[in-house]
Parts: structure tokens; C-alpha cells; sequence
């Protein structure tokens, strides 16, 4: 019987309006993102391209000049721009997409000044991601607010419920059907970008593209299964189907646009850390505490001769200075990533927000991206430090006092290029993506359930007359 | 008879599920989206308060006019708090240089203390406003026929003496007295919240241009009632208009807005910023070079030392304590030849800073130009402007920004500063010596000559054994805090521009006469297919 009704419901959504408008506007977006993508994604990787060459160059030249200067010159290593942003941009371009870096560091992040033209209000790209978060979403909930209070109005609700099928069979029946329906005007749009994103060469078919693919197309299956509970609750509360949109509308509203755009305000109210001045502040304190119980001389320089003992002094102070703001900014950094970890958690009432955690996770972007660049840059400037240390261990005509801010004690002799550690950005793992994402996949599905769980319940007391 | 039937749907309205829940959503979201506004206004009014502060005690405590770049801070804009516009994308601070014109400001407060909070947006009332009252417009409009069709009182309205242009004026009339209290009070309720949270405070003039937003508002607000309405003439049924209508919604409202920004960033290329970065780079190498010719050719000072010298500040920036009269004058010529060069150095920057400035703007202009589609862009686009947190505000503050770094320049100039002492040592002329004078006092008159100590220098184990000798006799007048600070009460302030109740509007004049033509075409459009419509 559940196959009768599935079938009934499905047919009866496909051929309606809503699905055909809805197959238009999706279908468009999916077009229209795509050609868009490929043309940022070509100048991006161009800018990228540009940066990274200079970057490069003024490594050469610093190697080419000393190992020291090579050490101790602060360097910004810019991340690539991902060729899978049309699955999702994760927002990147307004989150930190470059690393300070020397080797005796790994100073700060910054969103590179160009990234976005100021002059533009905050703004969404139209890849995947957005279409499933704003229209599928709607889709969903279109294709259910009526589900029980439009059959009611129409009279048809006693009719259908008079045959021998239970109410729990008829409303899974129009839940699953609603879910078919929205999937089946998204995965024709995800084929047509494919096709697009293929011709025109900006990405090849991998396997890794299958799996972002499949994977997204879950990702999508959890939110529109969820909003579609909403949807059907929306349904069995009211008794006239324009209430039951505005209610579903509300949600939607809530969900989609609420939520995701007030979690700032949450963060910075439930979840304060300090400011960045406070920090600059404390960074100026330990400096001045180090300064006046550093030896008499301590300041004091002769770059004619690198073995003179007030280089030795400086270096000592140099590097407490240096450890010590390593200290203050490396804790008021992982209070940032706990402040946004919370804050994501708290927006996982929205099952529109719950589904970009999850596209982060199947690209491989934004926060999570970042942070495993943030972990392995890390891992790579202890590499770097330890090549520096063993050239400069080799030179007989270095002091071997180590100052990471200035090149007087340590070798002057240059370095090839070649032998320098570089760093590689490495692609996420599927345990990477996975991992951090899995309690949100849980969440998820109880959320799905208990909606759904709700709705039943209501439409089993509900009047059908 | 008009008046009965807008009266007649107003109550109906009134009493129905959707003005309820419409309400409702209202009464919720228009004061979260308020309350957050005003937290990010007082967060950036802190900053403000912190920048002016620090800016104000840095130009208060130089000694030398090469160490004098007024820091402008641009306060918050109280308004902000109904359109954030584009604030929270630019900065808010701009340093005065002889060497570069303002092109961007810094600090932008949105990335100030965590920047992976940019991975939530924010929304303000206007976002708000813009989704709710077009949705509520649509929904009070889709079935104003249909519905009226569908129940058979169409047919018998229209078989009264009433003409169906008055019919049709009743019909909008009664939508917009259904709507016009909820749109009131949320600007009510907005205005409440500010007043009773004191901070900010609106001035007369703030609050008339509240009074423009909420014209703005109204404008929109027929947009949408007429598209609904129009849609309803169009459909047979009240479930297809009431599909079409929401699909416009979503079109509107969220497709366009975001399709026409990252249409214009793709299409449109702006010239790249580390390529800029790259231009100045060059430039600033060439003027070094330059400097460093002519300061080649100056002649060499009898003694090479300072007893305090700073050069932190950049842009030309050098204060100097217990030189030799030689090595005064050495930096005085310098700076005499380096400080001009570097204004006209400034001029030739500003070439390539402002055409990438142009690039910027224009691809902003083709983002606006797409919005134009969407009633939903251009309110948004209206009501950045009628709070002053659009790109022609920006523009305008940089654009002062840059004439009162000509202002400044014009103070130093009239002053003859770049060839007089005071550019570069707080140290009065009369009071400069030979090196051989300072070398004798220093070191108590163990040492006559800068020869007699090098010599002895030289036989020293540590040849930094000479600082001991000169630290022997302190010379008054040879330390920063031996001076007071600069007197700069005579150096022009940045003043901002007045807001007046029109300030910044010319620019959406366009903008304002396309909503109203749209109103216009709209209920033409809808009038004529309702003439023409089949009410049986």
C-alpha cells in the first residue's frame, strides 16, 4: 500500500506546477552558478598563481642572501583557492585564507586584503550549497504544508483515509514522496554543473569528485528530509492550508535566514573572548616584565662582530620575547577556534545550518580546511627550524645563538633554495571530513526523527472531517 | 462603497491565521534583528573610542614635524543599525601620509577579534524588513481574484454597480490597511528599542531619515502588493498564483541580490591587488634610490653619530638628539629634497591606486546595475544609502580623507617645514656643536678630538669601550624628553561633512524613480489584465 501512495504522491508532485517552476528556477541557479564558478575560479587561481610565484621569489632571494635571513623573515603563505568551490565555498573568502609564518613561528592568519572588493555588501556564491540551503529547503517545505491540511480543505483527506491503509502509512508515504520530489529537482541541476565544471576543463572526473558528489547529495538527503518533517508538522497543526504555509514559511525563515545570520551575536554574547586589544596589551606586558629583568646590555648591538657577548644577551631576550607572545596569541587563537566551535554547535537547531556543516565536511573547506592547514603548518615550521638549526650547526663562523628576530648570530652563509622545506597544502582525508562532523550527522537524524515522530502523532489525533 | 469593501477585507484580514502568524514573526524578528544591530554599533563605537583615543594621544606626543600623520578615525554610523550596507566590510581608519593618498581604510571591524565568525552572516532590520513584508505583501495579495473567483462573490461583486477600477482600488486599499500597522509597528518598535537603549542616540536629522526608510518601505511594500495582485489576475487558481507568487519571493528577495554581486565578480575583473601592491613597491624602491643618490652627494658630517635617532614612523619620519651641527644639516638637506619627492612620488601611486579603485567601483556598479532587477536590490541599495552605510558613503569619507591630506600638506608647506630644522630635531640651531665639541664635553675632556678617541678606541679590546667614555658627561638637550611636545593647535583637524536630511540621496534618486515607475507599471499592468479578467 505504501508503494500505491508513494507512487500517487510522487506522480502527483511531478507533474504540478511548483515542481515545474521549481525544476526551472533550480536549474537556472544550477547554470548560472556553474558558468559563474568557472569564471571567479579562473581569475582566483590566477591572483593565486601571481601571489605564489612572489612568494617563492622572495624566498629565493632570501635564501640566496643567508640561511639566517631565510629564517627569520616573516613570510604569508596563501592558501589555494579550492577547485571544488562550486560544491561549496564554505565562505572562504571572508575567512582566514593565509598563514604568517617564519621559521621560528607560525604568527597569525589573515584574510588577504583583495580577497573580496570591499565595496560589496556580504554575499552568498550561487554554487550547490546555496541552492539546496535556500531552495531545496523551500522546495521542501512547499511540497509539504499542504500534505494533510490542503487534502482536509479539498475533502479528499476522509476520502483517502476511508480506504484500508493506516494514517502512519499515508502520511510516511507523502513524507518520502515529498523528499523523492526535492531530490529530484536537485540531482539534475548537480548533473548539468558537472557537465559544465567538465567541459570546461576546470576539473577533471575523479573519484574524489564522485565521493564530494555522492557525498553532498547525503548531505542534501538529511536537510530536506528534515525540513520536510517541519514541513508535515506545519501540515498537521493547522486545520487551513494558508496558515500551515505561513507556519512552514516561518520556520523556513527561522531556519534559513535567522539563525545562520544571527550566530554572531550569540557568540559574542555566550561565548565572549577577549578583544583583540586586551590581547596586544598583555603581548606589551610580557614584553616589558622581559625587558626589565633582562641583564644590563641587553639592547645593546654590534653587527661588526657577531661574537660579542650583547649579542648573545639580545638573542636570549629576543627569543624569551618571542616565546613568550607565542604563548599569549597561541591561546587566544585556540580560544577563537572554541568560540566558533560552540557557536557552530548552537546553530544545529537549524537543520539549513546543520546541512553547511556538512558541506564543509564533504569538500573539505572552510573552518575544518583551515584548521588542519593551521595543524600541519605548524608540524612544517618545526621541519623548517630544524633544517635551519643543522645549517647553522655546520657553520663554523656562527655564534649559534639563536634570535629569531634578527640574522647577526646565527649563519650568514646562503642556502640553496632547493634543499629548503616548502610547505604543501594535503588534501583532506575522508576520516579528516568525517570525524569532526559525525556528532552533527547523529544530531541530524534524532532531529529528523523526533519531527517526524511529532508530526505522526498529531495527524493520528488529527480531525480528518 | 470603496471604503465598505477596504474596510470590509481589512477585518477579514484582521481575523485570519496569516495576519496572526505574520504579526507574530514581526513582533519576534524585528527586535532580535534590532538588538543585534545595536550590539554591533556599541562593539564598533568601542573601537572607535579605543582608535580616536590611541590617534589622538600619538599626535599629541610628537616632537618633530616628520613624526606629525594625523590618524582619521571615522565614527560609527548610528543608522548603521537599520542598514549595515557595506560597513562592516571597510575600515575606519586613515593615516595621513605624504608619501601615499588615502585609497582604503584599515581595520575592518568585522574581522577584528575572531575572524571565523565571518562564517555567520549578520542581518540587519532592513534585511528583515525586506524579506518579511515582501512575503507578507505576496500573501495578502496572491488571492485577491482568485480566492473571490473560486468562492463565486466575484461575479457577484461585479454584478453591483460598482466599476471594477474601484473595485480593484478597494481591493489594494484593504491590503494596505491590513499592512501599513504591521509595517508602523515594526518602525515603532525599532524607534522604542533605540530610544530606551540611549545608546546610540539619534539626532533630528537621523530620525528624519528613519522617516525616508520607512517611505522606502512603503514603496516596497506596493512592489509587492501589485506583483501579487497582478499574479492574481493572471492565474485561475489561488493555489498556482499562491505558487508563482512565493517563487517570485525567492527570486527576488534571495536569488537576485546574491546572483547580481557574484555575477559582477566573475564577469567583471578588478586589477589585482598584490599587482598594485607590486607598482607602489616599485615606486617606493625608486624614491629610495633616489634619496639615497642625493644623500650621497651631500657633504659627510664631521661626525657620524647620533646620541637618539628614530626612524620608526616611515614615511620620512626621522627625530634626531645630539648630532653634530654637520650631520643636522646633512638630514636637513635630505629631508628638504626627499619630503617633496615623496609628495610627487604620492601623485604618481595615486594613478594606479585609482585605477584600481575605478575597477572596484565599477564591478560594484555592475553588481547594482543586475540588483536592479529585483525590487528587493534596489530597496536594499535605497536604504544603505538613506543610512549612509553604502560605497558613495565610503566614497565620500575617502574622498574627504584625501582633500584634507592636501589641507595637511598645504599646513607643513606653509610653514617652510621640509628645509627647517624643526622637520627633523626639536633642538634649537644655536644650540648645535661641532662633533670634536660634543666628543670633548661627552667624555668630560678625556678627549679633545673624535680622532683621540677613535685612536683610543682602537687599541681597545672592545671597541664599544668609546660609548662608556661618551656617556661619561650628559649634554642637556640631547633626549627626546628634554623637549616639550609639538604645539599643534594650529594644524587643521578633519572635520566630516554635515549629514543633512538629503545628504548622499542624489545618487538613488535613480533608484527611487525605478520603484515608483515599477509601482506604476505594475498596477497599470494589473488594472488593465483585471479589466479584462473572466470573473465567472
Amino acid at each position: 500500500m505504501f508503494k500505491t501512495i508513494l507512487k500517487r504522491e510522487v506522480q502527483h508532485n511531478l507533474y504540478s506546477l511548483r515542481f515545474q517552476i521549481s525544476l526551472a528556477l533550480v536549474l537556472a541557479i544550477f547554470i548560472a552558478g556553474s558558468l559563474s564558478f568557472v569564471k571567479s575560479h579562473e581569475a582566483a587561481l590566477k591572483n593565486y598563481q601571481e601571489s605564489q610565484a612572489q612568494f617563492l621569489e622572495e624566498m629565493r632571494g632570501e635564501a640566496k642572501a643567508s640561511a639566517t635571513e631565510l629564517a627569520v623573515n616573516k613570510k604569508t603563505y596563501t592558501l589555494r583557492p579550492r577547485d571544488n568551490g562550486f560544491i561549496y565555498d564554505s565562505k572562504e573568502k571572508y575567512l582566514p585564507n593565509a598563514v604568517v609564518f617564519s621559521a621560528w613561528n607560525v604568527f597569525s592568519f589573515e584574510n588577504r586584503s583583495g580577497s573580496t572588493n570591499p565595496f560589496f555588501p556580504m554575499f552568498e556564491e550561487l554554487n550547490w550549497s546555496f541552492i539546496v540551503a535556500m531552495i531545496a529547503s523551500f522546495i521542501a517545505l512547499l511540497f509539504t504544508f499542504d500534505a494533510v491540511s490542503g487534502e482536509k480543505e479539498s475533502k479528499t483527506l476522509a476520502l483517502a483515509l476511508s480506504n484500508s491503509f493506516s494514517r502512519g502509512t499515508l502520511l510516511f508515504g507523502k513524507y518520502v514522496s515529498a523528499i523523492v520530489t526535492s531530490l529530484a529537482l536537485i540531482v539534475p541541476g548537480i548533473i548539468l554543473s558537472i557537465l559544465i565544471i567538465l567541459l570546461s576543463g576546470r576539473k577533471a572526473l575523479t573519484p574524489a569528485l564522485a565521493f564530494e558528489a555522492v557525498g553532498f547529495l547525503a548531505a542534501t538527503f538529511l536537510m530536506t528530509s528534515c525540513l520536510a518533517a517541519f514541513g508535515l508538522l506545519s501540515s498537521v497543526v493547522t486545520r487551513n492550508s494558508n496558515a500551515s504555509l505561513l507556519l512552514a514559511l516561518s520556520f523556513w525563515i527561522v531556519f534559513a535566514v535567522v539563525i545562520p545570520n544571527s550566530s554572531t551575536f550569540l557568540a559574542k554574547r555566550l561565548f565572549s573572548i577577549d578583544h583583540a586589544e586586551v590581547v596586544q596589551a598583555r603581548v606589551m606586558r610580557a614584553f616589558e616584565d622581559l625587558n626589565k629583568n633582562a641583564p644590563k646590555g641587553s639592547w645593546m648591538a654590534n653587527y661588526s662582530n657577531p661574537f660579542q657577548p650583547q649579542n648573545e644577551l639580545r638573542a636570549n631576550l629576543q627569543m624569551k620575547r618571542s616565546e613568550a607572545e607565542k604563548r599569549i596569541r597561541d591561546s587566544y587563537y585556540q580560544a577563537m577556534f572554541r568560540q566558533f566551535e560552540k557557536t557552530r554547535t548552537l546553530t544545529v537547531v537549524s537543520p539549513v545550518a546543520l546541512f553547511e556543516i556538512l558541506s564543509d565536511a564533504v569538500v573539505g573547506g572552510g573552518y575544518l580546511r583551515f584548521r588542519k592547514a593551521w595543524d600541519d603548518f605548524h608540524i612544517y615550521q618545526n621541519q623548517f627550524l630544524a633544517f635551519f638549526k643543522n645549517l647553522d650547526i655546520q657553520d663554523p663562523k656562527s655564534p649559534h645563538w639563536y634570535n629569531p628576530n634578527e640574522d647577526i648570530s646565527t649563519t650568514r652563509k646562503p642556502v640553496a633554495f632547493e634543499t629548503v622545506p616548502q610547505f604543501i597544502e594535503k588534501p583532506m582525508s575522508f576520516v579528516e571530513r568525517v570525524l569532526p562532523v559525525l556528532k552533527y550527522l547523529v544530531i541530524n537524524f534524532f532531529y529528523t526523527c523526533i519531527m517526524f515522530f511529532l508530526s505522526f502523532v498529531l495527524f493520528v489525533r488529527y480531525d480528518v472531517r | 462603497m470603496v471604503l465598505q469593501i477596504a474596510k470590509k477585507d481589512f477585518l477579514n484580514n484582521l481575523l485570519s491565521a496569516r495576519f496572526t502568524i505574520g504579526f507574530v514573526l514581526c513582533l519576534v524578528l524585528i527586535p532580535f534583528s534590532i538588538l543585534i544591530s545595536i550590539d554591533d554599533y556599541r562593539d564598533q563605537a568601542r573601537l572607535y573610542q579605543l582608535n580616536r583615543d590611541s590617534a589622538d594621544q600619538d599626535i599629541k606626543s610628537v616632537r618633530v614635524y616628520s613624526a606629525l600623520r594625523p590618524e582619521v578615525v571615522k565614527p560609527p554610523e548610528p543608522l548603521s543599525i537599520f542598514s549595515k550596507g557595506i560597513s562592516g566590510n571597510v575600515g575606519n581608519r586613515v593615516k595621513i601620509y605624504l608619501g601615499e593618498k588615502p585609497m582604503l581604510a584599515a581595520g575592518k571591524p568585522m574581522a577584528r577579534d575572531n575572524p571565523y565568525l565571518n562564517a555567520f552572516f549578520s542581518i540587519d532590520f532592513v534585511g528583515i524588513t525586506a524579506i518579511i513584508f515582501a512575503l507578507l505583501a505576496l500573501i495578502f495579495s496572491y488571492d485577491v481574484f482568485t480566492r473571490e473567483k473560486e468562492d463565486g462573490t466575484l461575479r457577484l461583486q461585479m454584478s453591483n454597480s460598482l466599476s471594477r477600477s474601484r473595485f480593484l482600488a478597494a481591493k489594494v486599499l484593504g491590503i494596505f490597511l491590513t499592512l501599513l500597522p504591521i509595517l508602523l509597528f515594526c518602525y515603532l518598535l525599532g524607534a522604542v528599542i533605540i530610544l530606551l537603549s540611549r545608546n546610540p542616540s539619534f539626532s533630528a536629522v537621523e530620525w528624519g531619515r528613519i522617516a525616508l526608510l520607512f517611505a522606502a518601505s512603503l514603496l516596497y511594500l506596493a512592489v509587492f502588493i501589485f506583483i501579487g495582485l497582478l499574479v492574481s489576475t493572471r492565474c485561475k487558481t489561488s493555489v498556482t498564483s499562491l505558487i508563482i507568487c512565493l517563487f517570485l519571493w525567492v527570486f527576488f528577495v534571495f536569488v537576485i541580490p546574491n546572483l547580481s554581486v557574484y555575477f559582477a565578480n566573475s564577469f567583471v575583473r578588478v586589477q589585482s591587488r598584490d599587482n598594485l601592491t607590486r607598482v607602489i613597491e616599485d615606486l617606493d624602491k625608486e624614491l629610495r634610490r633616489k634619496i639615497v643618490d642625493y644623500f650621497k652627494t651631500l657633504p659627510k658630517p664631521d661626525w657620524e653619530m647620533n646620541w637618539y635617532y628614530d626612524a620608526g614612523g616611515g614615511d620620512g619620519c626621522k627625530e634626531l638628539y645630539g648630532s653634530s651641527k654637520s650631520l643636522f644639516e646633512r638630514e636637513r638637506l635630505s629631508s628638504a629634497y626627499s619630503e617633496p619627492l615623496r609628495i610627487d612620488y604620492a601623485d604618481k601611486k595615486w594613478a594606479s591606486q585609482k585605477a584600481y579603485l575605478e575597477s572596484l567601483a565599477h564591478q560594484q556598479s555592475v553588481a547594482d546595475r543586475i540588483s536592479l532587477i529585483s525590487p528587493a536590490g534596489i530597496f536594499r541599495g535605497v536604504a544603505a544609502a538613506i543610512c549612509l552605510s553604502d560605497a558613495n558613503s565610503q566614497d565620500r569619507f575617502m574622498e574627504l580623507t584625501r582633500e584634507y591630506r592636501e589641507t595637511f600638506i598645504r599646513y607643513l608647506e606653509s610653514k617652510n617645514i621640509f628645509s627647517s630644522f624643526r622637520y627633523i630635531t626639536p633642538t634649537p640651531p644655536y644650540s648645535f656643536m661641532t662633533g670634536d665639541e660634543i666628543i670633548e664635553k661627552r667624555t668630560g675632556g678625556e678627549f679633545k678630538t673624535q680622532k683621540a678617541l677613535d685612536e683610543w678606541a682602537g687599541r681597545q679590546k672592545d671597541r664599544m669601550s668609546s660609548f662608556e667614555k661618551l656617556g661619561k658627561v650628559e649634554i642637556p638637550g640631547t633626549q627626546p624628553g628634554d623637549y616639550p611636545y609639538l604645539d599643534i593647535s594650529d594644524m587643521p583637524r578633519f572635520h566630516e561633512q554635515p549629514k543633512l536630511l538629503f545628504t548622499g540621496l542624489e545618487s538613488t534618486i535613480v533608484n527611487i524613480g525605478l520603484i515608483l515607475i515599477e509601482c506604476v507599471i505594475l498596477f497599470y499592468v494589473g488594472f488593465v489584465a483585471f479589466i479584462r479578467y473572466d470573473v465567472r
